[in-house]
C-alpha cells in the first residue's frame, strides 16, 4: 500500500532520514517506534509528499508518488500538530476539509456527520474548536484525516498530550479503522501503544530502520530471554530462560517455591539492545 | 464548490471572527476618516456661529451702532451684557469671548485719520485660543467697515470730517498741512451731488457703494475642482488604513497556517500549492474589496461623499486590492511565524504609508521626501481613489496609477508565490 525505498532526507548537513526502506502491507497497522528526533515525522512527511526526499522514492499503492492527485485522494494524514482551525466549529472544519477533497452537498454532510460520530464529537459539533480540550482537538484532527475515507491513513503521534480518556477513545477509533480494512501508519514513542495497536513495528533511530517485524518476533530476536525470579527455601534464584515454566518445575522439584515472577522482555529492551539507549533518552 | 473558493471562504470566515482584525480593518479607519474629516473642515454645512458676549461701556450712538452691527453678523451668535456679566459668561465657558467697548469708543470713532483709534477689549476663554485669531480678524473687518460708512452716508460723514477739520485747525502749529488739505477736499467732495447719486448696492461707479475690498466666494465643490468636504480627502486615506488592517490580518493567516500545521493538511489535499495560494489570496482580495466598499458606502450615506465616477472608483478599489494582495503574499513569504509577520509587516508598511501620504499630508513634507512618495504603492492607491472620488479623473488619467498598482500586484505576487513554493 505504501512503499518507501531507500529514502534519504537531509536538513543542511544533518541527515534526518538515512536510506530508509519500508513496505506497508494493505490492511495492517505499521508502527514507527522511536524516540523524539528519530526521523519518524520526517518519514511521514516524505510519505505524504510534504517533503521531497533527497534520494529514494515513494509509491502509494498503484497510484504512484504522493504528489499525484490520485494518490493524495487515497491518503489521509493527521499531523502531530493540531491541524484544525480554532475559530471554526468542528462541523465547519470538517466541511472545509471535505471540500478540499471534492465532497459537496449531501455526501459532504453525511461524511461530516459520520466523522464526528466516529470520534465522539457529535454533541460539540457547533462549538468553536478553540473551546475544546487538547484531547478533543486530537480526535478532531483524526476525524479530518479520515473524512474522505482514504485507503491509507498516516497518524503522526496522535496521542501526544492527551488525557487517558481521550487516548482510549483514539485507540478505539484506530481499531475501528483497522476493522474497516484501512491501512494505517502510526508513529509513536510510546512502546505500549505500539504493542497494543500495531501489527508490525519498525524501530527507528537516527533516521534508520533498525528492525521491522511483529512485536513478538522483535522481542524474540532482540530482547533476550525472559527472566525468572524465584524464592526457594529462603533464597532468591534468578535465571534467564526461554521456558520459564520448565525451569520453575525444575526448581520446585528441588525445594518448595515460596514465590516467583517472570520478567518478560519488552520493546524497550529491543530498543536498548539495538541502540544502547532507552526510548526515553 | 471549488477548493480554491472553499479556502477563500474559510479565510474570510475566520477573518470575520477575529474582533481585533475587524476593528483595525474597519472601525479604526472609519474613526480616522471621521476625526480627520472634522479637523480638515469636513462638513459642507454652514460654519457654526461663534458664541460671544458684548459689553458696551461707552454708550454713545457710535458704540451702539458698532454693537448692533456685531450682533447681526452671521459669523457671531452675540448677546449683550454688562462687563461683569460678560466676563462671568466667558469664565463659565458659556461664551468663547467677551468684546468690551471701552469708554471713549464713540469719540475715537468720530476722529478721522488722526488720534488714537477706537478701542475694543477682547477677553477670550484660554481653552478656545484657536478661535481668538479668527475673532480678531472679524473685529478688524468690522472696524474697517467704519471707513465704508464714510461713503455710504455722505451727509453724516461730512459732519465728522468737518469736526476733524475744525479740531486740526485749532491745534497748535506744527500739525499736518497735508492732512488738513485732504480733509478739506473730502469735505468738498461729500458736499457735491456726485456723492449722493449712486444707489446703494450699485457697482458701476465710485461713490456711495464704495467698498474697501469685495470678497467673491467661489464654491470649489460645486465646480468639482476640489473635494466637496474634508471627508472626501480623509476617506480614501482611511481606505488605505483598512487595507493596512487586511495586510496584517491576512499576512498573519499565512504564518498561522504554517505554525499550527493546517498548511500541512492543505498541502496533503489533492490540490496544487498554487491553488492554496490562490484561495488565500482570493480571501484577502475579497476582504479588501468588502471593507473599502463598506467605507465608501458609509462615506456616501453619512458624510456627503459624492464620487465623481463610480465605475472608476470600482477600478481603483480593485487595483488597490490586487496590489496589496501581492504585498501580503510577499510579506508572508518573508516571515514564518505570526510574531515575525507582526513585527515585519508594520516595519515595511509604515514607511510606505508615510511616503505615500496616508499618514501626514504630502504638503507638509520637504519636496525631496514628497517626491520619494512615488515609490510607494500607497501613493498611487490614494491618487487612484481620490481620482475617482474628487479629482474628476477620466479614464486616461486613471490609467497610470492603476497600471502601476497592477504592476506592483504582479511583481509582488510572483516573487511571493515563488518564495512560498520554495519554502
Amino acid at each position: 500500500m505504501l512503499v518507501l525505498t531507500h529514502i534519504v532526507k537531509r536538513y543542511g548537513t544533518r541527515v534526518a532520514v538515512n536510506d530508509l526502506s519500508i513496505e506497508v502491507r494493505p490492511g495492517e497497522i505499521l508502527g514507527l517506534l522511536g524516540p523524539n528526533g528519530a526521523g519518524k515525522s520526517t518519514t511521514m512527511h516524505v510519505a505524504t509528499g510534504l517533503l521531497r526526499p533527497d534520494a529514494g522514492s515513494v509509491s502509494i499503492g498503484t497510484h504512484g508518488p504522493p504528489s499525484s492527485p490520485m494518490a493524495r485522494r487515497r491518503l489521509g494524514f493527521a499531523p502531530q500538530s493540531l491541524a484544525v482551525y480554532d475559530l471554526l466549529s468542528a462541523e465547519e472544519n470538517l466541511a472545509f476539509f471535505g471540500q478540499l477533497y471534492g465532497l459537496s452537498g449531501a455526501s459532504l454532510q453525511a461524511r461530516v456527520d459520520a466523522s464526528l460520530a466516529f470520534v465522539g464529537l457529535g454533541d460539540r459539533r457547533r462549538d468553536r474548536v478553540g473551546t475544546y480540550s487538547g484531547g478533543m482537538k486530537r480526535r478532531l484532527n483524526i476525524a479530518a484525516a479520515v473524512l474522505h475515507e482514504p485507503e491509507l491513513v498516516l497518524l503522526d503521534e496522535p496521542t501526544v498530550g492527551v488525557d487517558p480518556q481521550s487516548r482510549n477513545a483514539i485507540f478505539d477509533s484506530i481499531e475501528t479503522l483497522k476493522a474497516q480494512g484501512r491501512t494505517l501508519v502510526y508513529s509513536t514513542h510510546y512502546m505500549e501503544e505500539a504493542v497494543r495497536l500495531c501489527d508490525r513495528v519498525a524501530i527507528i533511530d537516527a533516521g534508520k530502520v533498525l528492525a521491522l517485524d511483529t512485536v513478538p518476533a522483535l522481542i524474540r530476536a532482540h530482547a533476550g530471554v525472559p527472566v525468572l525470579h524465584v524464592r526457594v527455601a529462603g533464597r532468591d534464584v534468578v535465571s534467564e530462560t526461554r521456558d520459564p515454566l520448565a525451569e520453575l518445575n525444575r526448581l520446585s522439584a528441588e525445594a518448595p517455591v515460596e514465590s516467583f515472577h517472570v520478567e518478560a522482555p519488552t520493546l524497550e529492551q529491543v530498543f536498548l539492545s539495538l541502540t544502547g539507549r532507552t526510548l526515553r533518552d | 464548490m471549488s477548493p480554491i473558493l472553499a479556502i477563500a471562504i474559510k479565510d474570510l470566515r475566520t477573518f470575520t471572527r477575529q474582533r481585533a482584525s475587524l476593528f483595525f480593518t474597519f472601525v479604526w479607519p472609519l474613526v480616522v476618516a471621521v476625526l480627520f474629516g472634522v479637523l480638515f473642515g469636513g462638513s459642507d454645512r454652514p460654519t457654526p456661529r461663534l458664541p460671544i458676549v458684548v459689553a458696551d461701556e461707552d454708550g454713545t450712538p457710535a458704540s451702539k451702532a458698532f454693537v448692533d452691527r456685531l450682533v447681526v453678523r452671521d459669523t457671531f451668535e452675540a448677546v449683550r451684557a454688562s462687563r461683569e456679566e460678560a466676563l462671568e459668561a466667558v469664565r463659565k465657558g458659556q461664551r468663547i469671548a467677551a468684546v468690551i467697548l471701552r469708554p471713549g469708543f464713540g469719540e475715537a470713532s468720530s476722529r478721522m485719520f488722526y488720534g488714537a483709534p477706537p478701542e475694543v477689549e477682547l477677553v477670550t476663554d484660554p481653552s478656545r485660543q484657536a478661535e481668538r485669531g479668527m475673532l480678531e480678524g472679524l473685529l478688524m473687518q468690522q472696524g474697517a467697515e467704519r471707513m465704508q460708512s464714510l461713503f455710504t452716508n455722505p451727509a453724516g460723514s461730512r459732519q465728522s470730517v468737518q469736526q476733524a477739520l475744525g479740531e486740526r485747525k485749532k491745534a497748535p502749529s506744527g500739525g499736518s498741512p497735508g492732512l488738513e488739505t485732504f480733509l478739506g477736499q473730502l469735505d468738498t467732495f461729500l458736499g457735491t451731488p456726485d456723492s449722493q447719486q449712486v444707489v446703494p448696492g450699485g457697482s458701476t461707479a465710485a461713490g456711495a457703494t464704495w467698498e474697501p475690498l469685495r470678497i467673491t466666494r467661489s464654491d470649489l465643490q460645486r465646480e468639482r475642482t476640489g473635494p466637496r468636504n474634508g471627508y472626501e480627502v480623509t476617506f480614501p486615506q482611511a481606505m488605505l488604513w483598512a487595507v493596512f488592517g487586511c495586510v496584517m490580518a491576512f499576512g498573519t493567516t499565512f504564518a498561522s497556517e504554517r505554525v499550527r500545521g493546517t498548511l500541512v493538511r492543505l498541502h496533503v489535499a489533492p490540490l496544487s500549492r498554487g491553488a492554496v495560494l490562490l484561495g488565500k489570496s482570493l480571501a484577502a482580495f475579497f476582504a479588501i474589496l468588502i471593507v473599502e466598499s463598506l467605507l465608501i458606502t458609509l462615506g456616501v450615506v453619512g458624510f456627503g461623499l459624492r464620487p465623481s465616477s463610480w465605475g472608476l472608483l470600482a477600478v481603483a478599489i480593485a487595483c488597490t486590492a490586487a496590489a496589496f494582495v501581492g504585498i501580503i503574499l510577499l510579506l508572508a513569504s518573508m516571515a514564518h511565524t505570526e510574531q515575525g509577520i507582526g513585527g515585519m509587516a508594520p516595519a515595511v508598511m509604515m514607511p510606505l504609508y508615510l511616503l505615500g501620504g496616508a499618514m501626514i499630508p504630502l504638503m507638509f513634507m520637504p519636496p525631496w521626501l514628497a517626491g520619494l512618495g512615488y515609490l510607494s504603492p500607497v501613493r498611487w492607491a490614494i491618487i487612484a481613489l481620490e481620482g475617482a472620488v474628487w479629482r474628476d479623473f477620466g479614464l486616461a488619467e486613471m490609467v497610470v496609477p492603476c497600471a502601476i498598482l497592477l504592476m506592483v500586484a504582479v511583481i509582488t505576487f510572483v516573487i511571493g508565490a515563488r518564495r512560498q513554493e520554495a519554502d
